[in-house]
């Protein structure tokens, strides 16, 4: 099995050497019944220069919840071997998670609000034009703000197909969105 | 004399795999992904996740 159809070469071009952050679902979904799949994922996007990473919040969720030291262990060691890069820390992109009018755009476009999702929106601001992010939360990360560079649909064992998607944040749908807040504001300051 | 919480702490430490976090994006290098590596980690990690689930349901 390979993933010369997943990723087409078009996609592949444009995320070349790229860094690739990983939500929490990836990690979680990873060791699921897709761990395969995923293996054949994260493989191609690391022979196309892309780095592997996530943020330190991600990280902090992904361990938060075991039932045994033993499940903590093996987590670290799955999430060891899950990223090619240690995760970045929060204070790197500590002055885009106290901008109020990213907080603004971010929970206007998202179906519900989850610190780690705004957490991770800072990082991709930040970094913007070199980073994507890896998820399969489409409800808060939608197109008013990020653009789907591409969706990979990976297979279980079982039959499931999970839709993952790389994203993009983009800087024109953040300004329009800011634009048009400030234009509705404009008109009922007037009135 | 029972060990102290800081004691305690370092020990549970210890017990983990190390973590590394980096502050430099630009510092980040793509490396090989090993896929035998992740698929084994994951196995061992989805079978103590269904062993607890298992113990679970039959403590419940």
């Amino acid at each position: 099995m390979t993933l010369a159809n997943l990723l087409h070469p078009d996609v592949l071009k444009s995320i070349k050497h790229k860094t690739i952050i990983l939500d929490a679902n990836v990690f979680m979904e990873g060791y699921g019944q897709s761990s395969s799949a995923f293996s054949f994922l994260l493989e191609e996007l690391a022979a196309a220069g892309c780095a592997l990473t996530t943020i330190d919040a991600v990280r902090l969720e992904f361990f938060s919840k075991n039932r045994s030291r033993k499940e903590l262990q093996d987590k670290i060691r799955f999430y060891d071997d899950t990223i090619s890069n240690p995760a970045l820390v929060i204070h790197t992109f500590e002055k885009e998670m106290q901008e109020l009018p990213l907080l603004f755009a971010f929970g206007i476009q998202a179906q519900g609000f989850k610190t780690v999702d705004f957490m991770i929106t800072a990082a991709m601001k930040k970094y913007a034009t070199n980073v994507l992010l890896l998820t399969n939360d489409h409800s808060d990360f939608t197109p008013r703000l990020f653009d789907l560079v591409a969706l990979l649909p990976l297979a279980s064992g079982q039959g499931k197909v999970i839709p993952f998607g790389l994203y993009k944040f983009s800087e024109e749908k953040y300004a329009s969105l800011l634009s048009a807040s400030l234009q509705e504001g404009t008109r009922s300051d007037k009135k | 004399m029972a060990p102290s919480t800081i004691q305690l702490e370092q020990k549970f430490n210890e017990s983990l795999p190390k973590i590394t976090q980096t502050e430099k994006l630009s510092a980040m290098k793509p490396v090989k992904f090993d896929r035998e590596r992740f698929l084994k980690s994951a196995e061992i990690l989805r079978k103590t996740v269904k062993e607890n689930d298992a113990r679970e349901l039959a403590a419940s």
